[in-house]
């Protein structure tokens, strides 16, 4: 009982820092509160967004464009839910947005470009597994690597999933269902090369 | 030993995502964010500027300093008087408002501008 008090206490502290800085950044459009709010949670959205559009400089640039329509929509934020959640769903949204504007896709390849490699140096560090992971995450389709990375990578439940992608919890479930079994097959054929070398 | 990759394995490795360093983003973001406040602040304040000097060519200097001396006298008996709602409301204050000229509510409006922008600033 006092173990499992002393594990939440930090998660207890962290919630309240950060309900405090979203009042102080809505309340007073205080910057510089919402300058720490993005240090709390640029990183998770970022790697979400490269995952979705394998492209740095593309996932930095709709992660720009996802925190600052989030400045500007923070009236709009209930706290029903959590904030990183509304970051991930405004993100999310971008990333749709810019897929669909003049059928983007064939514009990201002409403008950005699908990258084949992984920027390491994008990365406070990688292991080798966390590297082949993320080249087998770009096989996926967008909405597979998005209910993963929300469900197994932020803890996010199947529910709150669905609510931040906007699609029913069947399909968040189906999308994990056949991604997991793409990743899986992808990191053992990897691993079967790496093996027989 | 087998090279198939375990359940368990697998969600290990998801539930530690790479962390992404900062490199810049933070600042370029927030200057992003304050570019527009910024040239907000910028028109407004240009605007409260043109509106005064409109005001000081509008208005003789003797006339203008008349005008501030009758509303600060204004202002300061309004605040030395004890407050007497019913009084206040009968004479006191609409009657004397009404010797403010648009001159001096114009300068007035400017310096209110001014100082709201300062005020978003900070």
């Amino acid at each position: 009982m006092a173990r499992r008090r002393l594990e939440k206490e930090p998660i207890n502290q962290l919630l309240n820092k950060e309900r405090s800085l979203i009042q102080r950044a809505r309340a007073l459009h205080d910057r510089e509160a919402y300058g720490t709010l993005m240090q709390l949670h640029h990183g998770k959205v970022r790697a979400f967004l490269v995952r979705l559009c394998h492209n740095h400089a593309l996932a930095d640039d709709l992660a720009q464009d996802t925190f600052v329509s989030a400045f500007e929509k923070l009236d709009t934020f209930k706290g029903s839910g959590s904030f990183s959640g509304w970051l991930f769903r405004i993100a999310y949204n971008k990333f749709l947005q810019r897929m669909k504007d003049e059928a983007r896709r064939e514009e990201i390849t002409m403008t950005y470009g699908i990258e084949s490699k992984i920027h390491t140096e994008f990365y406070e560090d990688m292991s080798a597994n966390q590297i082949d992971l993320e080249y087998a995450m770009r096989s996926l389709k967008p909405e597979q690597a998005a209910a993963i990375s929300l469900c197994h990578s932020y803890g996010y439940s199947h529910r709150e999933a669905a609510d931040i992608l906007n699609t029913p919890v069947g399909t968040v479930k189906t999308n994990i269902l056949r991604g997991r079994t793409q990743l899986r097959a992808l990191l053992n054929a990897k691993n079967r090369a790496s093996g027989s070398k | 030993m087998s090279t198939e990759l375990e359940d368990e394995t697998l969600n290990a490795l998801l539930a530690q995502p790479s962390q992404v360093s900062d490199r810049g983003f933070c600042q370029s973001t927030l200057k992003l964010i304050e570019e527009p406040a910024a040239r907000k602040a910028k028109i407004f304040s240009s605007a409260g500027l043109a509106w005064l000097i409109l005001v000081l060519v509008i208005v003789s200097p003797a006339e203008l300093s008349q005008q501030i001396q009758k509303f600060s006298n204004l202002f300061s008996s309004f605040l030395s008087k004890p407050l007497n709602l019913a009084e206040l409301a009968q004479t006191s204050f609409p009657s004397s408002g009404m010797e403010l000229t648009i001159p001096t509510f114009a300068l007035l409006l400017g310096v209110i501008l001014i100082w709201l922008i300062n005020l978003s600033r900070t």
